[in-house]
């Protein structure tokens, strides 16, 4: 029985209320709407890098102006690949607003036993001030000098002193003075290479600092990342929430992780190991927001839009896929993926042995993307 | 039974009517965004939620610790939908598929799809020859082993070597290129920061000598 006062009202009455309900649920629902387009998200440091350390590395090469005013052609960038190649940006480590590393980054002692690949004994030069060895050196810092070439530099790098290897500033400080030793012209390509060289005595290694260069002056310094939209954040935070999780051939579905199969062609039996696979990491991310993906990485490329190589980094958003493979062009012959989260950093289980973790992109067979995600 | 009185019926029906368009608009909306032409995913969509929890384990996780930083809750979020269709692995990994970095069992495979890539116009004999002096020389630019074999290439140097770990040469496949040979190849191993990464690719110059050839910048 309807109440007296409300059949007063009648349909009218009734169709203003209704009419009143749907206006105030139209207009939550729209403010709805704005809420789920991509909020300004931040998903990475500019090109992978803390900020802290890309701070130094532009500081750094500020002051070659004053320190050595005939240097030429230093640029962050490749400050920022010798610290990749040295210790991935100190990573793993904190860094201080006064730019002060811990806990402090030693490489292996230098007594020749072959660790790390040392088989010419470097005696101790610091009597264990910076490496805490007094017998043998070991490089330190996240450029990873020698105790006594940082000294050398110590006295211009602060001069009231204090200068340590293991700050950030001083670390950048020191690199681009010696990168940069009498005057330097680093856009002449044998000086360049012959400033790297002098760093590490390897081809391998110069051309690896290159690459990195490359790929950081491509991203930019300036945190040109396109924010993640709210599903990409699901995603991305779909397979964090994975990290530590080991690597299995086969293993990781749409509901998690899960034993895998056998073998992969280096022999790793997935039936052993509960964990996900490169591809079965992007199923299960990706089923969170209900997009169901085909099980191999090489099929996965061809979901969505194709993102070519050719158009690098800068082409991709958060959220997007990253192949890897021989060949650019040649989708079946793709072995790996990842979920790219902006600033040259994916999320990967990267091979048998390893964990889902995140890293830089690989700077050599990139494959190009795929977007899923509208 | 009356017949309804048509003053009342009308009334109703338009209530009935504004009800019917309300749940319209309040109810679930179709998906009216554009698509890129090419651009539909052969991923499919449904709605069946997932499972709350991931299988259990059968072995014991890795000791390797996770990222600090980050969350390591494995729990999917409850609301979200997962396909119910999806093909598990058992049913689509081809036993015997490259896994990247997949151990030294998968490198002679490595090298024929790779020899297949970059087909060679040495003899067999040749090749292989290549291929060891390739090996070595390469060894000796990553970890500084053996350098003093080739004085004119690896020259005396005061300069320190922070030596690149774990190296092996995967892959490798030579052409003749005037009088030289261009040597391509891929190698695994640690750069000085433990970055461990395989299938690095490289390329060597090697000129001809009396007794074979020798690397030459």
């Amino acid at each position: 029985m309807i109440p007296k006062r409300l059949r007063r009202l009648g349909c009218s009455g009734l169709s203003l209320l209704l009419l009143f309900a749907v206006s105030v649920i139209g207009v939550v629902t729209i403010f709805e709407d704005q809420s789920s387009a991509p909020a300004p998200t931040p998903v990475g440091d500019a090109a992978g890098i803390p900020q802290r350390m890309m701070d130094a590395y532009k500081r750094a090469v500020t002051a070659m102006s004053t320190l050595s005013p005939n240097c030429r052609g230093l640029d962050w960038a490749l400050l920022a690949a010798i610290a990749q190649v040295e210790s991935t940006q100190a990573q793993g480590h904190q860094i201080a607003a006064d730019g002060l590393i811990t806990p402090p980054i030693i490489g292996p002692v230098l007594n020749g036993s072959g660790a790390g690949g040392n088989t010419t004994p470097v005696l101790d030069t610091d009597g264990g001030r910076w490496d805490g060895n007094s017998v043998y050196d070991a490089a330190v810092g996240p450029m990873q000098f020698l105790p006594s070439t940082f000294t050398g530099m110590s006295a211009k790098i602060r001069p009231e002193g204090g200068a340590n290897p293991n700050n950030i500033d001083d670390a950048a400080m020191a690199a681009a003075l010696y990168l940069c030793g009498n005057g330097r012209d680093l856009n002449d390509q044998s000086q360049l290479f012959a400033a790297i060289y002098q760093y590490n005595a390897s081809t391998a290694y110069v051309n690896e600092v290159l690459d990195w260069r490359r790929r950081f002056a491509a991203l930019g310094s300036s945190g040109s990342n396109v924010p993640a939209s709210q599903k990409a954040q699901k995603v991305i935070d779909a397979a964090k929430s994975q990290f530590g999780v080991p690597y299995s051939w086969g293993g990781g579905d749409a509901n998690g992780k899960s034993t895998g199969v056998c073998c992969s062609k280096g022999g790793q039996d997935g039936r052993t190991v509960v964990g996900f696979d490169c591809s079965g990491l992007m199923v299960y991310a990706f089923a969170q927001v209900g997009i169901n993906l085909p099980r191999l990485a090489s099929d996965q490329a061809g979901a969505g839009t194709r993102i070519p190589a050719s158009a690098g980094l800068a082409a991709l958003q958060p959220g997007d896929m990253v192949f890897f493979g021989p060949s650019p062009t040649n989708d079946p012959a793709i072995y790996h993926v990842g979920l790219y989260i902006g600033g040259g950093q994916m999320i990967a289980a990267p091979r048998p042995g390893s964990v889902v973790r995140q890293e830089a992109v690989w700077n050599y067979d990139y494959a190009g993307g795929a977007r899923v995600l509208s | 039974m009356s017949m309804p009185d048509r003053r009342v019926m009308l009334p109703a029906l338009g209530c009935a009517l504004l009800v019917v368009i309300a749940l319209a608009l309040l109810g679930p909306r179709p998906d009216h965004r554009p698509r890129t032409a090419g651009a539909q995913p052969t991923a499919t969509m449904d709605a069946t939620p997932p499972s709350a929890e991931p299988p259990p384990s059968l072995t014991a996780p890795s000791t390797t610790p996770p990222d600090s930083t980050t969350s390591t809750s494995a729990s999917p979020p409850a609301s979200a939908p997962a396909p119910t269709a999806a093909p598990t692995a058992s049913q689509v990994m081809p036993s015997g598929a490259f896994a990247a970095g997949d151990g030294p069992a998968a490198d002679p495979a490595i090298e024929a799809q790779f020899q297949a890539d970059h087909p060679s116009d040495l003899s067999p004999q040749d090749a292989a020859q290549v291929r060891a002096l390739t090996v070595q020389v390469w060894m000796a630019e990553t970890t500084g082993q053996g350098r003093d074999h080739w004085p004119a290439y690896f020259p005396p140097t005061q300069v320190p070597l922070r030596a690149y770990t774990q190296v092996r040469v995967q892959a490798v496949s030579a052409h003749t290129s005037g009088e030289r040979l261009i040597v391509q190849l891929l190698w695994a191993g640690a750069d000085p920061s433990g970055t461990y990464q395989d299938r690095r690719p490289a390329i060597l110059s090697l000129a001809r000598t009396a007794t074979g050839w020798e690397p030459v910048r």
